[in-house]
Order: structure tokens, then C-alpha cells, then sequence
């Protein structure tokens, strides 16, 4: 086990007794949970040169010396997207997986394995960085403060790497896209643009519905038109509403143009509405039926609609030939369990509350969460049925700012 | 047609009746007509970039509360000791330090647009850790010590208004403590923002004092030179108040906080610029106040903020006496809730631990305990009594010496990396003004080091 610091205060030896110092170590990101060194670099009066690390014969620490084969035997690497310990990830800003935090890489743990050199961990303590700048005299190595090279995402702060092929490990992939969004949040927005291009798009679209409506705006702007669309098209349309409903006037029109018809009606629908109204924080993407249907027929409309639509716990029943008017709603639960003739006109609440769209999202709030209610939905002063607003959404008016959160997080 | 005052869930749906009393009307937003493939729609839930006075108010922000927070009790006893010593004679080192401040605040805006990174992330990340720990343990000295002064300062007007320090002190610092920990970035923005309109107080100060305008106009755009020792280390003094770390570190760390972004760089520009300007013509108008009273009646030593507002009372009446009081509690408070942020940022970002106003508690302990810790070191020590605050501030003032051409280096070689900045990256009209800037900076602190170094020796280089 050696720290890369420690490593590079060594000299590199050849066999015919020629030295010169060690300026840094390449590695093979992608090869494995712990990427093995792959070549040692050297400054020759030619410049900087790569030694394979299949010619390192042996790392003697009393002497600090690097045994080589012949410091001449060198092969000349063009490929500059190669990750090199020093230059790339040390002080380097990198996600720790299993802390679901952020942190910068002061020092990293290696340790011989299988004859080679490979990446164990990394150090973010204070102690690493005093080693780094006494050159390994004072700070000694913390166990406590390394942390597994395997749960370790390394983000290199510019969203065209991805496109330049530049290797990601992805294990950040696994992580619910939520607490993805919360780290998303607390990287720069660069990185965090980064993070976007490089996860699967549904991912991708959950993790940005899911971040701070600021960071989703810079991280939209980042990306390049067609794949902004493609995301912007997998989230759910209100907000979707929300985010394009930040980008200038020019961006939105050409965004919203170029969505599919579905998400694009959608999201038009709710852009007619102010911001803080029931209208401008409603979902209009609900299932539902017509009041004929009979629960055969429901549950396998249900079924359809289930594969598009993401509020599903209300089935809004509309009238058979209009089907813009609300006739009344029915709980899930409630619909899966109906006989195979029951109508759903029978089985529906015909008296469930209903929102203006422009009265104020505060107020309607209350009303949800007094009512108890999943949502309610929303009829505009033409009689239309044009979304629903759920409790979430409710939650989200009711907290207005952070300080009445933090409130409740300092004296819980 | 659906009444929205129609009773609650007390008819079936679709069957509202109309009510007895009518709706009254609502007021709407106006809303924008858009013409999305051939349909043309009002939409009313865009966000739309405010209007009028508005669209010029909401870009400031950083760069004005940055550059106002420099105008602090140390800036206000510089300052107002430039004048009362030499008259208007100091204005145009002023003028011309307006322009080196707005380069060097603008680039630090760029720099955390263009990167989403602050200062010392970028430091950290380009230069290493030697450097990051030498900036980091000279910024928490320094900083921490003029946060000190700032609570000072604070209880030195708050006497002058005659309330006790042992009273204004702490109510000073829970209310910058609770306005950080409990707020959203974009409050504690808005109050800081509120906070400069207090620095109008100089410029109203400065016209109560009667100044002849003509010898104002000569003053700004004539350089005297006087080759006196103490005028050069005025000079140096007046540099070094003007152009300090913290405003640097804390304009980029606040810009990054705010959102900015390289694709829509711009309005943090004019802030920027707006900031640089407007605070250096408060500290103008703090010279002119008091070259016009404490100057033309031949008191010239002026060691504080306090003192300068005490001096005034018999030479430009009350009305004057008391601006500058408040002037120097708006100023105290502002820079008292700014340095400790400033600290909290930079080493937040060296250590690469979440930061920013807008975390909860539970997710920014780090920052806001660090924030917290300054605070209250700045309050408690500043109610020490008979503290040598003289000697720490020059203590702060070796220090930021110090550090100040490291970190303008730094600016200067960031700025100019085209892979950080890309299209943001310097112009060469920026460079030549930014190495300018540096090569002064660099100068004046030479003399101010040397001075205090041959000082420890006992030779007094400038009297």
C-alpha cells in the first residue's frame, strides 16, 4: 500500500543506473472498480515520455526508487484524454457514493495487486493535505478518512467530455434519482450538466425533474438543443411547464415547437396559466374515463393509461360525449376492485371539490390538505376539465421558503 | 357555466349552479402572445424578464454588495483620514482606481459564470493544495480579524447614536446570524442590497460640508503627487482598502450562488461595473466630506471611522456628525454579515464541502457552522475591552497584503485559460488593465511591507 503523494517523491531507476524523477501516473479508468496504473510518466529532455507499467520490475520504499527495465524503453502516447492521477484527479472535486456527498481528492491509496498498481481509495482530510505539501514528513494516513475507490464518480466539470468519449465508471447510476438531483445540486453547474448527459435519458429526466428549478435552467442551457428536447419530452409535462416556462421567450417557443404533439399540448395548456395558481402548479397529465365504462373495460383502459400517465391515484370520470366535462372521480383502489358490470358513473364521488384554475395555488392548498384528498381537480370558467392539483403539489405552495424549513430542520 | 364561488363540493360536478352573488373580476397578469407552430396562444405562466426601473434594479446584486462591503470601518477611517490629511488632493488615485477595481471585480464575476466554480475551487483545483492552504489560513486570519473591526465599528456608531455597545454588538450579530441561517440566498441579497442605500449618507454628508467643486474636479482628474512618506503610504493604504481579497472571493462565490451562467453572461457584467463605481464614489465622497471640513480646519489626524464622525460635529454641524454614525453602522453590518460569509465560502470550496446560503441546515452544517463560528468570534472580541484594534488592523493589513498579488495572479492566469472561460476568456484591452492593476498592487505593497518590516527594526520609512 502506498499513497500516490508518497509515490511521487520516488525516483525511477533503470537497470543501467540511470534515474530521473517521477511526474505522473497514468490509469485505466474504466478497466475495473479499482483502475490499475497503466503507465508511469517521466520528463526525458524530449518531453514528457510513458513508461508501460508492465516495465516497473519492482517499488523499493526504503529507497524510494521505481525499478525499471530501461528508462529508454518508452512508448509515445498521443492520446491525451488518458486520466493521469496528478494532473487530473488530485484536488479534483468527485462524488463519494456511499457518503452521498461531494468532496476534493487531497490524497489516493494504492496498493499492488495481481502485479499491478491499482486505485484503492482516496483521502479528503486534512491530514492528506498536510502530507502533500511537507512531502509525506507530517500527516499520517487516516483510515477514517479514506474512502472506497469503487462508490467514487469522477466528473471532469465539462458536459463535451461525454460527447469526447471520455470513460465514466456510472456507478452513480444506481443511486435513486432523487438523492442524484440533491448531489446534482451541490456540484458545479457545469458538473452537474455533465452528470445529465452522461446517465440513460429516463434517468436523466427523473434526476432533472427532481433537481432545483435554477440548476435544471442552467443545466438545460448546457445541453445541446436536440437532447434538451429529448429530456424536457420524458418529464412529466407540468414540470416540464415549469422549466421551459424559464428559459427565454425565444428558447421556449423553439423547445416547445419541437416537442411531441402529446407533451406539447400539454405544456401549452399549462402555460396559459400564472405562476402561483392552482392552474400553474397542476398536472394535466391524468387518467381519464368516460362514466359509461363498465369495470371490465375500465380496468383495461386503466391499464393503458397507466404506462403514460404519472398521478394516477384518482381516475378523473368524464361524460361520455363531452369529454372536457367532469363528471366525477374515482380512487384507484376503487376502480381495480369494481364489479365486471359496474359502471363507473355508479361507483364515482360526484361531489368532489373542485379548483379555479387562476385562484391562488396558497389557498387551494389548504383546501387539499384540510380535504385529506390525493387532489382536486380543476375546472376552468368554461366548464373544462383541465387538470388536477395534487397534494404534492399543495405541499410544495404551502412551503414557501427555506427559512421556514430550516426552522424545522435546526431545532428538530 | 362554472362559477368559481359555486359552493364547494356541494353540487355534482357539472352541475354549478350560478350563485347569488357574482364573481368579482380578477386581475391577471398580461401575459405574452406567442405563436407556437402557426397558433397563436397568450401564455401567462412565463416567467418574463422584469420591465422598466425594474429589468436595471434586478441585476444588482454581487457586485454591488461585494464592493459596498469594502466601504467598511477600516475603508471609512482610510478614507476620511485621506481627506482630512491632504484635501481633495487623493481624488484622482480614487478615479483611477475605479477603473483597476471594476477589471478586477468583473473578471472574478466571468470567473464564476463562466466556471459555476468560486475562487478558491478554482485555486484548489489549478494550483494545488500548497496554495489553497496558504490562501485559506491567510484569509481565515485576516478575514477573521476584520470581522473583528467590523463589530467594532459597529459599536463605535451605535454610541455615537447613543446606544450602548454592549447592547448593539449582540443584537448586530444575531441579526446577521439569523438573516444567513434562516434565509434563501435571494433574501439575504435583498437585504444586503437595502443595506448599501445607508452609503448615501457620504455623498449627503459630503454636500453638507460646503465643498468648493471646482477644487473637487481639479482634485479627480489632476494627479498631485506629493513626495512625502506619509503621503505614499496614504496612497498604499488607499489602494489596499479599495482592492482586498474578500471582495474578490466573495463577488465570485455569490455570483456562482445567484445562478449565473456562461450562455446568459451580461447583466452580472454591468453589476459588476455598477458595484465598482458606485462604491468608489461613496469613498469619494467620504474624502470630499472630510477635506471639506476636517481639512480646511486644519484637523488632520484622523485614526477611525468614529473619530472622523466625532471630528466633524464641530466643524460641519450634527446633521453631518450623524450621517457619517449611520453611514458607518449601515457599513459595519453589511461588511460584518459579507467577511464571514466570504470566509465560510473560500473554505468550503479549498475543502470541496457543501456551501451556499441556500442549503438547508442539515445539508450546510459545515458552511453555517463556520459562519456561525465567525460571528460570534467577531462579537464576542470586538466587546473586549481596550482590544488593540490598531495593531490588528495593520496586522490584517500586512496580511491581505500579502495575499492580494498571489490572488490577483491567480485571477489574472484563470481568466486567460481558455479552457475554463472558453469565449469568456480575457481580451487583451482586460489584460493589459488587469496586469496594470497587478503591477501597481504589487508596488504598493512592496512599500507597505517594507515599511512595516523596517518599522520592526525601528526605522520609520514613512515618518
Amino acid at each position: 500500500m502506498v499513497m500516490l503523494t508518497e509515490l511521487l517523491g520516488y525516483r525511477v531507476w533503470d537497470r543501467r543506473g540511470r534515474h530521473t524523477r517521477l511526474d505522473d501516473l497514468c490509469v485505466a479508468l474504466l478497466e475495473d472498480d479499482y483502475p490499475p496504473v497503466t503507465y508511469l510518466l517521466i520528463p526525458l529532455h524530449t518531453g514528457q515520455k510513458h513508461i508501460p507499467c508492465s516495465e516497473v520490475s519492482g517499488i523499493d520504499r526504503k529507497l524510494r526508487r521505481i525499478q525499471v527495465e530501461d528508462l529508454e524503453r518508452v512508448e509515445a502516447i498521443e492520446n491525451e484524454k488518458d486520466v493521469r492521477l496528478r494532473r487530473d484527479i488530485l484536488d479534483a472535486l468527485v462524488i463519494d457514493l456511499l457518503g452521498r456527498r461531494t468532496t476534493r481528492v487531497a490524497d489516493i491509496l494504492l496498493r499492488d495487486e495481481d502485479g499491478s498498481l491499482r486505485i484503492k481509495g482516496a483521502d479528503a482530510g486534512l491530514a492528506a493535505m498536510l502530507r502533500r505539501i511537507t512531502r509525506g514528513r507530517l500527516g499520517r494516513v487516516d483510515r477514517d478518512a479514506l474512502f472506497d475507490w469503487k462508490y467514487v464518480e469522477f466528473l471532469r466539470g465539462d458536459p463535451s467530455a461525454v460527447d469526447s468519449g471520455a470513460g465514466y465508471r456510472l456507478r452513480i447510476n444506481r443511486l435513486p434519482a432523487g438523492e442524484i438531483a440533491r448531489l446534482a445540486d451541490l456540484i458545479p453547474y457545469l458538473h452537474a450538466a455533465e452528470l445529465i448527459k452522461l446517465l440513460p435519458d429516463e434517468k436523466a429526466s427523473d434526476v432533472l425533474e427532481s433537481m432545483s428549478i435554477e440548476r435544471q435552467v442552467q443545466v438545460i442551457d448546457e445541453l445541446p438543443e436536440d437532447e434538451a428536447i429529448e429530456l424536457i419530452a420524458l418529464m412529466s409535462p407540468d414540470l416540464a411547464t415549469d422549466l421551459v416556462g424559464r428559459l427565454d421567450l425565444q428558447t421556449m417557443k423553439r423547445y416547445v415547437s419541437r416537442l411531441p404533439e402529446r407533451v406539447r399540448e400539454r405544456v401549452i395548456e399549462l402555460l396559459r396559466y400564472p405562476e402561483h395558481t392552482v392552474g400553474g402548479v397542476m398536472l394535466n397529465d391524468v387518467a381519464r374515463l368516460p362514466a359509461g365504462m363498465t369495470g371490465t373495460e375500465a380496468n383495461k383502459a386503466i391499464h393503458d393509461c397507466l404506462k403514460e400517465t404519472d398521478f394516477t391515484s384518482l381516475v378523473f370520470v368524464v361524460d361520455d360525449e363531452k369529454r372536457e366535462a367532469l363528471r366525477g372521480v374515482v380512487p384507484l383502489k376503487q376502480l381495480l376492485t369494481m364489479e365486471p358490470d359496474e359502471r363507473l358513473e355508479d361507483v364515482m364521488d360526484p361531489y368532489a371539490d373542485a379548483l379555479d384554475p387562476f385562484r391562488p395555488a396558497s389557498s387551494a392548498a389548504y383546501r387539499i390538505v384540510d380535504s385529506g384528498v390525493a387532489a382536486m381537480p380543476v375546472i376552468d370558467n368554461e366548464g373544462r376539465f383541465v387538470g388536477a392539483m395534487t397534494v404534492d403539489a399543495a405541499i410544495g405552495a404551502l412551503v414557501a421558503s427555506t427559512s421556514e424549513l430550516q426552522t424545522l430542520r435546526i431545532f428538530s | 357555466m362554472r362559477n368559481k364561488d359555486a359552493p364547494a363540493g356541494l353540487e355534482p360536478l357539472g352541475e354549478f349552479a350560478e350563485t347569488a352573488f357574482p364573481d368579482i373580476p380578477q386581475k391577471l397578469p398580461a401575459g405574452v402572445r406567442v405563436n407556437i407552430r402557426g397558433r397563436s396562444i397568450l401564455l401567462r405562466g412565463l416567467r418574463l424578464p422584469p420591465r422598466g426601473i425594474w429589468k436595471w434594479l434586478v441585476i444588482l446584486g454581487p457586485g454591488l454588495i461585494a464592493t459596498s462591503a469594502g466601504n467598511d470601518a477600516g475603508g471609512i477611517a482610510t478614507y476620511s483620514s485621506a481627506g482630512a490629511k491632504y484635501g481633495y488632493q487623493m481624488i484622482w488615485v480614487m478615479v483611477l482606481l475605479t477603473l483597476c477595481f471594476s477589471v478586477v471585480q468583473e473578471m472574478c464575476t466571468r470567473l464564476g459564470a463562466a466556471t459555476g466554480r468560486g475562487l478558491l475551487d478554482l485555486i484548489r483545483e489549478r494550483f494545488g493544495v500548497g496554495w489553497t492552504l496558504f490562501a485559506i489560513v491567510i484569509i481565515v486570519i485576516a478575514n477573521g480579524g476584520v470581522t473583528i473591526s467590523e463589530f467594532v465599528g459597529v459599536g463605535a456608531a451605535s454610541e455615537l447614536l447613543g446606544v450602548s455597545r454592549y447592547i448593539s454588538v449582540p443584537i448586530a450579530a444575531v441579526v446577521i446570524w439569523y438573516l444567513v441561517i434562516f434565509g434563501s440566498y435571494a433574501r439575504v441579497e435583498k437585504v444586503f442590497l437595502v443595506m448599501t442605500l445607508v452609503f448615501f449618507a457620504y455623498p449627503i454628508a459630503a454636500i453638507l460640508g460646503g465643498p468648493d467643486w471646482g477644487e473637487v474636479t481639479k482634485g479627480a482628474f489632476v494627479p498631485t503627487i506629493r513626495f512625502e512618506p506619509e503621503f505614499i503610504f496614504l496612497i498604499v493604504g488607499v489602494l489596499g482598502t479599495t482592492i482586498t481579497p474578500y471582495i474578490q472571493i466573495f463577488q465570485q462565490s455569490s455570483t456562482v450562488e445567484r445562478g449565473a451562467a456562461r450562455k446568459h453572461y451580461g447583466p452580472e457584467r454591468v453589476d459588476a461595473y455598477v458595484g465598482s463605481v458606485f462604491s468608489n464614489l461613496m469613498s469619494i465622497s467620504m474624502i470630499i466630506a472630510t477635506a471639506a471640513t476636517l481639512y480646511v480646519a486644519g484637523r488632520h489626524e484622523i485614526s477611525s471611522a468614529a473619530d472622523a464622525a466625532k471630528a466633524l460635529e464641530p466643524v460641519a454641524g450634527s446633521s453631518a456628525s450623524l450621517l457619517f454614525a449611520v453611514g458607518l453602522l449601515g457599513a459595519s453590518l453589511l461588511a460584518g454579515g459579507v467577511l464571514p460569509l466570504a470566509t465560510s465560502y473560500a473554505i468550503s470550496e479549498a475543502f470541496g464541502i457543501p456551501k451556499g446560503v441556500n442549503l438547508d441546515f442539515r445539508r450546510g452544517k459545515t458552511f453555517f457552522g463556520l459562519f456561525t463560528a465567525f460571528v460570534i468570534i467577531g462579537a464576542v472580541v470586538a466587546l473586549i475591552p481596550g482590544i488593540p484594534l490598531f495593531a490588528l488592523l495593520v496586522a490584517i493589513q500586512v496580511l491581505n497584503g500579502v495575499l492580494l498579488p498571489v490572488i490577483l495572479v491567480f485571477i489574472l492566469l484563470l481568466v486567460n485559460n481558455r479552457s475554463l472561460t472558453g469565449d469568456l476568456k480575457n481580451s487583451l484591452t482586460t489584460n493589459i488593465l488587469g496586469w496594470a492593476t497587478f503591477t501597481l498592487i504589487t508596488i504598493a505593497v512592496t512599500i507597505m511591507l517594507a515599511g512595516q518590516a523596517l518599522d520592526l527594526f525601528g526605522i520609520k520609512l514613512f515618518g
